[in-house]
């Protein structure tokens, strides 16, 4: 198992995020998280990286418990994010973006990530003067570089048109999926029946439903908590 | 160079040492208002190994540094879980409980006769290092400025390896940075160790310089204006604070343009700065605007020299 969530719990004040969670995914599995706003998806992703401690329950990566450790650490044993508003260091250039600073890099390396994102090209350009696309793609070679081995990406595809979101998905699908495991949370339900082959529907923290998109998409729960339609 | 420039510019270069270790914490992303408490604590440290201990200056400047590194270490454990405003305020009020700690401290041996050390509000004289071993003013500026551009060199190398990196990471983004793998914490502590050690450094060369300290030199004031230099002159590279204390001491205070006015003039800088620039008028986009330039020069030269008709002969 990479990595194991038991009974998380997470209370802000007297709102429960995230009410006794489990989840279980293999090495190299893809899971696609929804619901609607609020329900605890990204507080999920911050609960697996460390920034929010849980009040209840352990997530276990690989074996280790990795609940209390600092989110450094974390990202060190092989867990990387991008986040829904795009978070990048912008007066960096893009290569140094992407470098990680903890450990050496091979010759090459940096260059063949950005080669893989469309971005080589731009490698001395500070990250503030890319477009959103650019910096979203930007985003997910920064996330790669340390070859972790479960990626969280958080609506990767938000503030993007059409045909911005179909090359979006075609990169995820052609960088990120093959040799990692990943958490995509998404709200666009064509990339989630697109690239996950399984899907957790949240509500208000707690797990509603875990199954293929396509029965997710047709349960009544869904229609009720995530397009707010009644049964 | 007549003595009245030798001595701007010696206060130049040692101000510069405590504008560079306030802007070492800014890179961390710590805004301190303290780094006048390790000024003063290297200028004290410094000012004792050759006074008192007959120390040559050289370990007695290392001394000094050290002595500014260990409090600021201490300082910086103590304040870890501090952030933004709080930590300002804690550095602030340390270095006020330095100054009058500095106000109390009494320690005078004999020394031919004469009374040497600390000795309260009455300050620390006959730092006479200099006059003692006939270093001449124009030769201590030179020594001054060649431990300067060391320290600038040694910063800017560090700005491209990975520790440097890393350190801006954790000033501009801690989140993110702690997400890539940064120890933000711990890169904090050795920035703030490291500033310490900078202020001490430029401390022991004020308290030799001056001959005489007391702590109402190491006020509040010199603590803002160290902080002010980085914001005037820039975050992108280690000489942006320098170009601060130039544009400071040597354009506002020294040159008489602007006698009676200086502050007004300094504080509306510095106001005008942080709404149009707010990383400094050298931030990171102007010295990679530079930079660039630089390198396409530099490669259009060598094209040049390459596509020579005699070189391809």
């Amino acid at each position: 198992m990479l990595l194991q969530l038991e009974g998380v719990t997470i209370r802000f004040g007297g709102v429960e995020a995230l009410r006794d969670l489990d989840l279980a995914l293999e090495p190299g599995q893809v899971l696609g998280l929804m619901g609607p706003n609020g329900c605890g998806k990204t507080t999920l992703f911050n609960v697996i990286t460390g920034l929010v401690r849980c009040d209840a329950g352990r997530v276990v990566f690989r074996g280790q418990d990795v609940t209390r450790l600092a989110p450094h650490a974390i990202a060190r044993a092989g867990i990387a994010r991008t986040f829904q508003t795009v978070r990048l260091f912008p007066q960096m250039t893009v290569a140094d973006n992407v470098a990680p600073v903890d450990a050496p890099t091979l010759p090459g390396q940096i260059d063949e990530l950005l080669a893989a994102v469309a971005l080589a090209h731009r490698r001395e350009v500070l990250a503030a003067e890319l477009s959103l696309e650019d910096q979203r793609r930007l985003e997910i070679a920064r996330a790669l570089a340390r070859s972790p081995s479960l990626v969280l990406m958080d609506e990767p595809t938000a503030g993007l048109n059409a045909r911005e979101t179909e090359a979006m998905a075609a990169l995820i699908r052609r960088i990120v999926m093959p040799t990692r495991a990943l958490i995509l949370s998404e709200h666009k339900g064509h990339v989630i029946a697109d690239l996950c082959p399984r899907v957790m529907l949240l509500d208000q923290g707690h797990k509603v439903l875990q199954g293929p998109p396509q029965e997710i998409f047709a349960s009544s729960a869904f229609r009720s908590c995530h397009l707010g339609v009644g049964n | 160079m007549d003595g009245y420039l030798v001595g701007v510019f010696s206060n130049i270069g040692i101000i510069s040492f405590l504008a560079v270790s306030a802007y070492v914490l800014l890179l961390a992303g710590e805004v301190s208002f303290g780094q006048q408490a390790f000024f003063a604590i290297g200028a004290y440290a410094a000012g004792m190994g050759t006074a008192m201990m007959r120390w040559p200056l050289a370990p007695a400047l290392l001394l000094g540094a050290s002595a500014g590194a260990l409090a600021a270490a201490a300082l910086g454990r103590a304040t870890l879980r501090l952030s933004g405003l709080h930590f300002a305020i804690a550095t602030l009020a340390f270095a006020e409980m330095v100054r009058i700690v500095f106000e109390l401290f009494t320690w005078q041996i004999d020394i031919g006769g004469t009374l040497v050390g600390p000795n309260g509000t009455n300050g620390f004289g006959d730092i006479r290092y200099l006059f003692e071993n006939e270093i001449t003013p124009a030769e201590y500026l030179c020594a001054i400025y060649l431990l300067l551009a060391l320290v600038l060199a040694v910063l800017m190398v560090l700005d491209r390896s990975r520790f440097g990196r890393a350190l801006r990471q954790a000033g501009v983004d801690p989140v993110l940075a702690e997400l890539q793998g940064v120890p933000v914490v711990r890169m904090r502590l050795v920035a703030a160790a490291a500033a310490g050690a900078l202020a001490g450094l430029g401390g022991g060369l004020y308290a030799h310089l001056l001959t005489y300290v007391e702590p109402r030199n190491f006020d509040v004031m010199l603590g803002v204006h160290s902080l002010a230099y980085g914001l005037i002159g820039g975050l992108g590279t280690a000489i942006g604070p320098v170009v601060g204390v130039l544009i400071d001491i040597g354009l506002l205070e020294s040159s008489r343009l602007f006698v009676g006015y200086r502050m007004i003039v300094f504080g509306g800088l510095v106001a005008l700065l942080l709404i149009v620039r707010p990383r400094g008028l050298l931030d990171e986009r102007t010295v990679h605007w530079l930079t660039t330039r630089v390198r396409d020069l530099i490669d259009a030269a060598a094209a040049r020299r390459r596509d020579h008709p005699l070189r391809r002969r």
